[in-house]
Order: structure tokens, then C-alpha cells, then sequence
């Protein structure tokens, strides 16, 4: 049977997820980018990709509620529609992270330049893999790497708590300038955000492929 | 092709189909079916065209009965009694499982007479008496208002959608059990279909529901359960809710996403 519209249209309708991913994807390349060199002119780029990203996931939002409302979907076709929609609105919020990132270095233009505590640069490595893995999940239909994904949030918390802790027995110290521990504080925190965000695609992209969801669970009651 | 997936309903059952064959002289249509249809609930029945739906819901009142060559195997229970038995009374059969048509068949008649002809047969009952169960099943039906003051008026004067409704009332002034509607929007406008769709919801706090529809979103706003048939076998029966966000077959994934049929 050839090709109806309407997958045309959802093929059409996950390219641009797949473009708003890659759009983020930028956007926490840059980011990373800013945390190891410091360099603040880039955040002026990752402030336009920002606002880039609101545009795409409106329009993305405008065509997924179009195609339900026309369509009137079911069964996968109508889980791709909600899921994209999902994801959508979490890239976003990503990428308002990545800018909220490139903010606090800004407001803590001062201090810079920092060496950043090592919970921090694994966190940035450990982020990046989640928004990988779970925007791969999403398009290749790939539970597998949703699970793995979803998995990984854990030790954000506990690095995010770790550099809390660090900050504030160096404050107690007085080991370290208190401006700078509560940039590291923030720092984390939106790392630790953009992870529980990544998790969120991943969660969504689960649901997308196997009809279940799986919000709030434990990785043990996905498997059981 | 993909095992099938049948459910067992919660919920009293009301019609246990145990392992149902049908045949029309050498064509198989219906083969080894088991189902069980629950009380006070509405079970859709959908599938490409051909697949049986139709001869399913018939085989429910033994309607099929009237097609000379119509041969069935197993058994249909309705609260437990085989009415492909013997013994079993017809006439009561039809009474407690009632049926609506594709298209809207009132009788050449007034209104009133429409709704009072089934009770007129076999039973004398007082002008009062019909002119109660008359209102009572207009009302149920959701008609009484349109035509309380013309009940005298030949039916056929009505539209389309008040005809359905008036062969609705018909249908429940004998006060079946079971209701079953054979595509019963599929001659009616949207206006008049919405009104059947809403008159279905409120049916089944008091009568068990089977409708055979060919609109899936109609089967999806309606009913509690869907059973898909393909080929005369029928491939999930589950609730509506599971069928039409995660079918656990593919066949039926394929069916109501549009994607064959």
C-alpha cells in the first residue's frame, strides 16, 4: 500500500523534533563549550539558540494539535503525535537550562575564571550522554536506550549533592569565595535539571514504543 | 499473523460466545470465536467490511436463524442458557435481545403505533397503559419531546435521525436486556448520530450494548470493549481504552490506524 498523508505528515512532524534536537544538541555544545573555556561572547549564541528553540516547539506544538485535530489519531500514530508534543515542550526547557547555564557565568563574570570541582565536569559529560542517548531513544523507537537513559539520572542527584555539600563545607571553611560556591551550586543544579529533563524524552520515548507508561516508577517495576 | 489477544471483561458477564463457528453453506464466516460480553457495558464490534461483524451481532438473537444455508457450531449463553438450544422460545429471545437496524425501518404507521405495535402482540394491555409505555420509551430514547404532540403523525414524516431514534424506542418498549445496534449511525447525519452516540451512554445503566460499527472513533466514544475481527476470527477483545492506545496486535494496530481495511 502506498504511503498515506498522514504518515507523510508524522514523518514530516518527527523531522522537526529530530530538527529542535539538534537545535538543543547545539545549544549544550556551546554550553559545554562555555563552562571549559569561559568564554562569555558564547552566550550570546546559545541566547539565540534559545530562542530559536521557543519557536520550534511552537510550531511544533501548532502542527501536532493541527494533525490530532484533523486525523483524530490512535494507537501509535496518536503516541507519536502526544510524545512529540512532549518532547518538544522538555527540549525547550533544555535549552532554557543551557541559557540559564551561560546566565549565572555571566552574573558571575567576576570571578571568572574558576576550575571548576570535578563533580561538575563529570556532570557536564554525564548530562551530555543522557540527551544523547535519550534523544536517540525517541528516534529510533529504541527502548533499550530509554531504560539505559533513564538509569543514569541517579548519579546526576547524587553529583548535584555532592557538589552542594563541597560548596558548603568550603564556605564553612572558608576555603572558597562564596560567590563562586553558589555559582558551582547553580551550576549543578541546571546540569542536574537538564538530566532530569533528558530523562523526561526518555520516559516519553519509552511510551512511544511500547504504550507504557512509566512515569514515577522504579527502573525495578519497569521490569517486573 | 500475530496470536490473538482476548480479554476477559470485569463485571457480570451477560453473553458468553464459546467457541462459535458460522457458516453460509461451504463459506466459513465466523470461526471459533469465544468472548465474553459484560452487563450494562457497551461492547463495539469492528473490522474491515466482510469480517463478520455483522454475522457475529446476528448470531447474538439468533437472527441468522431466517438464512437457509446458516449453519452454527458452539454455543452462545445469555445469563448462562445456550440459546442455540432446542427448546429455546424465539419469540421471548428476540424480546430480551432487542436489535437496531443499519438503516432507520419504522413501520408505515403513526408514530404511537409504531412503539405500541410489538406490544400488541400477544398481550392486551389498556390504552393507558400503552400511551405510559409509549412516553417511557420515547423518553428513553430521547424523542419524547421532539414529537409529544404529534404522535398520530405517520413516522415516516420524521428525518432520518428521528426515525433511528423512534426504531430505538421500538426497540426498548418491549423492554429487552440486550440492545443490539448493527452500524446504526451509518444512515444518519452527524447532528443525529451525536444524539444515537449519547442515547447509547445512557442506555447501558439499564441493557447490555453490542454495536457493530465501521467508524472506528464512534467504536472509541461509545463503547467500554471492542472486539476487531479479521477474516471471521476475531484477533483482541479488550478495553476500549487499551484497543485504541496500545493494541497488543499488530493486525489491529494496522486496522484502526487506517493502515488497511
Amino acid at each position: 500500500m502506498s504511503e498515506r498523508v498522514f504518515d507523510q505528515e508524522l514523518k514530516e512532524l518527527k523531522e522537526k523534533v529530530a530538527g529542535l534536537m539538534a537545535l538543543v544538541g547545539q545549544a549544550f555544545d556551546l554550553t559545554e563549550e562555555l563552562l571549559k573555556r569561559q568564554d562569555l561572547s558564547l552566550g550570546a549564541r546559545v541566547a539565540e539558540l534559545e530562542q530559536k528553540s521557543d519557536q520550534l516547539e511552537t510550531d511544533l506544538q501548532k502542527k501536532a494539535a493541527t494533525l490530532m485535530a484533523l486525523h483524530q489519531p490512535v494507537a501509535r500514530d496518536l503516541r507519536l503525535l502526544l510524545v512529540s508534543m512532549n518532547v518538544s515542550h522538555e527540549l525547550e526547557r533544555i535549552a532554557d537550562q543551557c541559557l540559564n547555564i551561560s546566565q549565572r557565568l555571566e552574573e558571575s563574570r567576576a570571578s571568572l575564571p574558576v576550575a571548576w570541582p570535578p563533580e561538575i565536569e563529570e556532570m557536564v559529560s554525564r548530562t551530555a550522554d543522557m540527551l544523547n542517548s535519550a534523544s536517540r531513544a525517541y528516534l529510533e523507537n529504541n527502548e533499550e536506550l530509554a531504560s539505559q537513559t533513564i538509569g543514569q539520572d541517579i548519579f546526576l542527584d547524587d553529583l548535584k549533592f555532592s557538589v552542594t555539600n563541597r560548596c558548603l563545607d568550603s564556605i564553612n571553611n572558608k576555603a572558597l569565595d562564596p560567590a563562586r560556591a553558589v555559582m558551582f551550586i547553580l551550576v549543578s543544579r541546571h546540569l542536574e535539571k537538564i538530566g532530569d529533563l533528558a530523562k523526561n524524552i526518555a520516559e516519553e520515548s519509552y511510551y512511544l514504543t511500547k504504550g507504557q507508561f512509566i512515569k514515577h516508577l522504579r527502573l525495578t517495576d519497569i521490569y517486573h | 499473523m500475530e496470536s490473538s489477544y482476548i480479554a476477559i471483561p470485569e463485571g457480570q458477564p451477560k453473553i458468553q460466545v464459546e467457541n462459535l463457528s458460522l457458516s453460509y453453506g461451504p463459506k466459513l464466516v465466523l470461526k471459533n470465536i469465544s468472548l465474553v460480553i459484560p452487563e450494562h457495558r457497551v461492547t463495539a464490534i469492528i473490522g474491515p467490511s466482510g469480517c463478520g461483524k455483522s454475522s457475529l451481532v446476528r448470531v447474538l438473537n439468533r437472527m441468522n436463524d431466517l438464512i437457509p444455508e446458516a449453519r452454527v457450531e458452539g454455543r452462545v449463553l445469555i445469563d448462562g442458557e445456550n440459546i442455540y438450544d432446542r427448546d429455546v422460545d424465539l419469540v421471548a429471545l428476540r424480546k430480551k435481545v432487542g436489535m437496531v437496524f443499519q438503516k432507520p425501518n419504522p413501520f408505515p404507521k403513526s408514530i404511537f403505533d409504531n412503539i405500541a405495535y410489538g406490544l400488541k402482540i400477544g398481550n392486551h394491555r389498556s390504552r393507558s397503559e400503552l400511551e405510559q409505555i409509549v412516553e417511557r420509551s420515547l423518553r428513553q430514547a430521547a424523542l419524547w419531546d421532539e414529537v409529544k404532540d404529534r404522535l398520530h403523525q405517520n413516522a415516516l414524516k420524521l428525518s432520518g435521525g428521528q426515525q433511528q431514534r423512534l426504531c430505538i424506542a421500538r426497540a426498548l418498549a418491549v423492554e429487552p436486556e440486550i440492545i443490539l445496534f448493527d452500524e446504526p449511525c451509518s444512515a444518519i447525519d452527524p447532528i443525529a448520530t451525536a444524539k444515537v452516540e449519547e442515547l447509547i451512554h445512557q442506555l447501558k445503566k439499564d441493557y447490555t450494548v453490542v454495536i457493530v460499527t465501521h467508524n472506528m472513533q464512534q467504536a472509541a466514544r461509545v463503547s467500554d470493549y471492542t472486539a476487531f475481527l479479521w477474516l471471521g476470527e476475531l484477533l483482541e477483545y479488550d478495553r476500549t481504552e487499551k484497543i485504541f492506545t496500545n493494541p497488543a496486535n499488530k493486525m489491529t494496530e494496522n486496522y484502526i490506524t487506517g493502515r488497511f481495511g
